[in-house]
């Protein structure tokens, strides 16, 4: 292998020399080459990556002198036009003519040609574009490489946000540092004329802009004194919303807005078209005014911060931990957890990094598509060059030499990719915009585009594959005279034995590609339909959602958020339809948006040791028959709880991990570090549901009663006896109890439960697309080749069956021929499948890659395919006139 | 004359060589650098002999390959303008030292 492999390299790399100018010293021509042959078997004997290194190199090298000497001086000398200059394009655009009529007399291999290689440079151009644009490009800010967002973590797997000690400890004990800057994310409600609106909101600390190194187009950024408790509230909008609301950007400034009843004052407007900023997305971007912490937590800030000229991650991520060993003997009794460490990450790996694998797999695949077109088209330019054998040697014989020939084959192949690149960059742009529009919430999504690295990358495919087509045929050709040529071209099976096996090759490569692409859609497929089938734990059907919360101006107590909670829902319960109405603080599948720390009186952890965590969901009066998740065990919080001490509610996985052989009931913790609280006693254990994600592993949760935790905001939760509840009905009932509240985000619960498998939906609709289309070529190509073969053995199949071969045998020697091909292709391809199955199993669930079933079937569906495609030309070949072929001879 | 076609020449200056000899040569005199690819140093070659610098002198010994082994030397032309172009830059770098020496000196 490796040594025709070798000889491939030098018959390329001797047959691209024939394309040197003429003038060329043809001694120097047939020394380069022997040179070339020498010093590759030579390195060939240290190793095959030596030898491909050289090999490649020197080839590339090679096409880019002949370009830059054929631009110089084209074919056939230097000549000059009447004004005595160089004309050096003439040859150029002579050729190119030549090879568009050449084109346009096969119209059918020209479009099969182009429509394919189009399609996957579009593909694969627009993929490209996608993951340029997410992993590839540095993030929209000066020196972004300087950004990173700080966490806490206390374990490889856990990590969370940083508190007020934290920040201000950064800002002020941190050397590494030049300024950092503090994000708390979520929705506001915003008083409006008529009605008020929830609008998404980034509270952010006065140095964000500066961090980013954001200029604003109208006013003035935050100033320090802005982030003063008790200074006036100032915001700063995007540019759409202030165009939204005031007309103008201009106009906007000095104007109030009343974020949850909180007049803020307008002072800055962010540049057009700057609506997210490090990941984070939102109209309105109020200053998050730090109060003088109390204790060591809650952990809500996002930091980010810009590390000073020449400190790397290292330094930086060695001084946090020194800033972390500062703060904690400080508020030691409110956060006990000495694991717990700032740590610092890119900001843009931190941004990217959940997509980085599926990227890398969607690259791959059409990657794979684009060998598989290649391999399918590259078998049409053999085929067609065969079939022109008699055409070149007409050329040949009126004088044209193999250079020449050989000229016009590349600036065919070239032309031809070249159109295909045009196509295929209109049709990237269109598959881009599709990608984007159908897009699930992915970091960066937004910022992709086709941008000029996009576009040489589609013409690095163009000229690549161009020169891959244009060469084949020739290396793998026949080397006789034109005369012998024209004796025997189109009357006997004139290939020689190398184009047979680059055909059989290039089919064999098909099926090997085919396979691992379409196993990956099967197993992302298989598990999304696992993901799919996870029971919920709760009923989902005549329920809508929506978010809502409540101002602390107006409701600035627990009391006062009792009463509205409870008023609400009782509304709400008035409305005939409506069977049910509730709110909780967390949703499922993935809406635990409070995670809390636990301390067990039974079992404490040691002294200094990070503490259990769990989703901590505030949950209102009926929540569990609103939901229809069933309890287990104990009871259910009532009224006398209101007033009693702190009670939970556990599901049964946090029973069954805390308390695996205990009795559950009566259990007691502190929470969120407290010791100094009362203790909270578990009453009672319901069923499972997922707060962390459809699939996740973790179950566990802890409910507390609305009574002893009234919340400012929560998930309004209305079932109905038939039919989805009406979102009017419901805006309605809240609007009438408070005009200065808005309910937001109104969903089912089958659009959350749709949206939590967006992403493995649509990796898994990607590349079932790109294996459909590789599948579909991989069967062309076998098909082709067959039909071909057929075509080209019509004489000896007449023998055959003249000398009595039946119609099965015939049949049988066409079917096996392809088989061979394809089952060899099939084998290499579970090979491979293998050998790449690590890079996706961390995209699958509760299937692994090197799945021998979903192997098995993909396997014999390929292998029933190529049958298929196989079958068409063996019929055909069974139907051979012995007398008829025999007699046209 | 370019750089390259200087080496080439320069690489030439003391006897015949073949090819890959000269580029071992022109790599050595570059100090250890990487070579040229095969294509750019076979351009450089061939219009070196379409001056009429180089010429392919005959060889009777075969390659460890058992072609024949081509091998290059420089014409008289060849060294004539090797030396014109090693005075051309004796020149330029006497005069470069000289403008540099005041400098060295102050320091």
């Amino acid at each position: 292998m490796s040594k025709e492999l070798g000889n491939f390299s030098v018959r390329t790399y001797s047959l691209l020399t024939k394309l040197y100018p003429r003038e060329f010293n043809s001694t120097l021509r047939a020394d380069s080459v022997a040179t070339f042959a020498e010093e590759h078997a030579r390195l060939r004997s240290q190793g095959r990556y030596a030898s491909f290194a050289y090999s490649s190199r020197n080839i590339v090298a090679l096409i880019g002198e002949i370009i830059r000497m054929r631009l110089i001086t084209p074919p056939g000398g230097r000549r000059r036009n009447t004004n005595g200059t160089h004309q050096p394009y003439e040859s150029i655009l002579r050729e190119l003519r030549m090879a568009l009529r050449s084109l346009l007399r096969t119209p059918g291999f020209s479009a099969t040609a182009i429509a394919t290689m189009a399609t996957v440079i579009g593909a694969t151009t627009a993929v490209f574009s996608v993951v340029n644009g997410i992993l590839l490009q540095p993030l929209p800010y000066a020196d972004s490489e300087q950004l990173v967002r700080v966490y806490q973590q206390n374990s490889p797997t856990n990590r969370f946000g940083v508190s007020t000690v934290d920040f201000q400890g950064i800002q002020q004990y941190t050397n590494s540092l030049s300024s950092v800057a503090g994000f708390a994310g979520g929705e506001m409600t915003l008083a409006g004329p008529d009605r008020s609106e929830r609008v998404p909101v980034g509270r952010v600390t006065p140095d964000w802009f500066n961090v980013l190194g954001v200029t604003l187009t109208h006013g003035r950024a935050f100033q320090s004194a802005d982030g003063n408790p008790g200074n006036e509230p100032v915001v700063i909008v995007t540019d759409a919303f202030a165009s939204r609301r005031f007309e103008s950007a201009s106009q906007a400034i000095g104007e109030t807005l009343t974020l949850n009843g909180m007049p803020h004052t307008l002072v800055g407007v962010l540049p057009t078209g700057m609506e997210a900023m490090a990941g984070f997305k939102a109209d309105v971007w109020p200053v998050l005014q730090l109060n003088e912490p109390q204790r060591r937590g809650p952990f809500f800030i996002r930091a980010i911060g810009r590390m000073r000229n020449e400190v790397s991650l290292e330094d930086l991520t060695n001084d946090l931990r020194s800033v972390s060993q500062l703060i904690f003997p400080q508020w030691s009794d409110t956060f006990s957890d000495e694991n717990a460490t700032l740590v610092p990450f890119a900001l843009r790996d931190n941004m990217v990094g959940s997509v980085k694998g599926a990227m890398g797999m969607l690259l791959g695949a059409v990657g794979f598509l684009m060998l598989i077109a290649i391999a399918n088209v590259g078998n049409l330019f053999m085929a067609r060059s065969t079939v022109r054998q008699r055409e070149t040697a007409i050329r040949a014989s009126l004088g044209a030499s193999r250079t020449q020939l050989l000229y016009q084959f590349f600036v065919e192949s070239l032309l031809l990719t070249a159109i295909a690149g045009g196509i295929g960059i209109v049709l990237a742009s269109i598959g881009l915009d599709a990608l984007v529009a159908i897009g699930p919430a992915i970091p960066r999504l937004d910022e992709v585009g086709l941008d000029l690295t996009a576009l040489a990358f589609a013409a690095g495919i163009a000229g690549a594959s161009g020169l891959f087509f244009g060469v084949t045929p020739f290396v793998t050709g026949r080397t006789e005279s034109p005369s012998q040529t024209l004796r025997t071209a189109g009357r006997t099976n004139s290939d020689t034995g190398a184009a047979k096996a680059m055909r059989s090759a290039l089919v064999s490569i098909e099926f090997a590609l085919a396979l691992p692409l379409l196993a990956t859609a099967a197993l992302l497929f298989g598990s999304l339909a696992r993901l799919h089938k996870i029971p919920l734990g709760f009923d989902d059907d005549n329920t809508v959602v929506a978010t809502l919360s409540l101002p602390a101006v107006d409701y600035p107590d627990s009391d006062a958020r009792i009463a509205f909670w409870e008023t609400a829902l009782e509304a709400l319960q008035t409305v005939p339809n409506f069977s049910n109405a509730t709110f909780a603080t967390g949703l499922p599948p993935d809406g635990g948006s409070m995670s809390n720390n636990f301390d067990l009186l039974e079992a404490p952890v040691a002294v200094g040791q990070s503490e259990h965590v769990a989703p901590w969901i505030t949950v209102g009066p009926s929540f569990f028959e609103t939901m229809e998740i069933p309890l287990l065990q104990g009871r259910l919080p009532d009224q006398a709880d209101a007033n009693g001490p702190p009670v939970a509610m556990v599901s049964r996985a946090w029973a069954n991990r805390y308390f695996p052989d205990r009795e559950v009931l009566g259990a007691q913790f502190y929470e969120g570090g407290c010791r100094s609280c009362d203790p909270t006693t578990v009453i009672g254990v319901v069923g499972n549901v997922s707060f962390m994600g459809i699939g996740s592993d973790d179950l566990t949760a802890v409910y507390r009663p609305h009574s002893q935790f009234a919340p400012s905001r929560a998930y309004v939760i209305v079932r109905a006896h038939a039919g989805l509840p009406s979102a009017a009905v419901v805006r309605e009932k809240i609007f009438e109890l408070d005009r200065g509240l808005a309910l937001s985000r109104f969903d089912t619960f089958e659009k959350r439960l749709s949206d939590s498998v967006a992403r493995p939906r649509y990796w898994a609709t990607l590349v079932a697309v790109f294996a459909v289309v590789g599948v579909v070529l991989a069967g062309i190509g076998v098909f082709g080749v067959l039909s071909y073969f057929v075509t080209r053995q019509m004489k000896e199949i007449g023998v055959r069956v003249a000398l009595g071969a039946d119609p099965r045998s015939v049949r049988n020697l066409v079917v096996r021929r392809g088989m061979v091909q394809a089952l060899r292709g099939l084998a290499v391809g579970v090979a491979v499948a293998l050998g790449l199955g690590k890079s996706i199993d961390s995209l699958l669930y509760e299937v692994t890659a090197n799945d021998p079933a979903t192997l098995g079937v993909v396997s014999i569906t390929l292998a029933l395919i190529a049958l298929a495609a196989c079958y068409v030309p063996a019929h055909r070949a069974t139907q051979v006139d012995p007398t008829a072929v025999l007699s046209q001879e | 004359m370019k750089m390259a076609t200087f080496k080439l020449l320069a690489a030439l200056s003391n006897g015949s060589y073949s090819a890959a000899e000269i580029r071992e040569r022109i790599s050595d005199l570059a100090g250890g650098g990487r070579q040229p690819s095969l294509a750019s140093f076979y351009r450089i070659l061939n219009s070196a002999v379409s001056e009429g610098w180089i010429e392919v002198a005959d060889s009777k010994q075969a390659s460890e390959s058992g072609r024949p082994a081509h091998s290059y030397e420089v014409t008289a032309a060849g060294v004539t303008e090797m030396r014109r172009e090693a005075n051309l830059l004796r020149e330029l770098t006497n005069t470069a030292l000289g403008e540099l020496s005041p400098t060295s000196t102050d320091e």
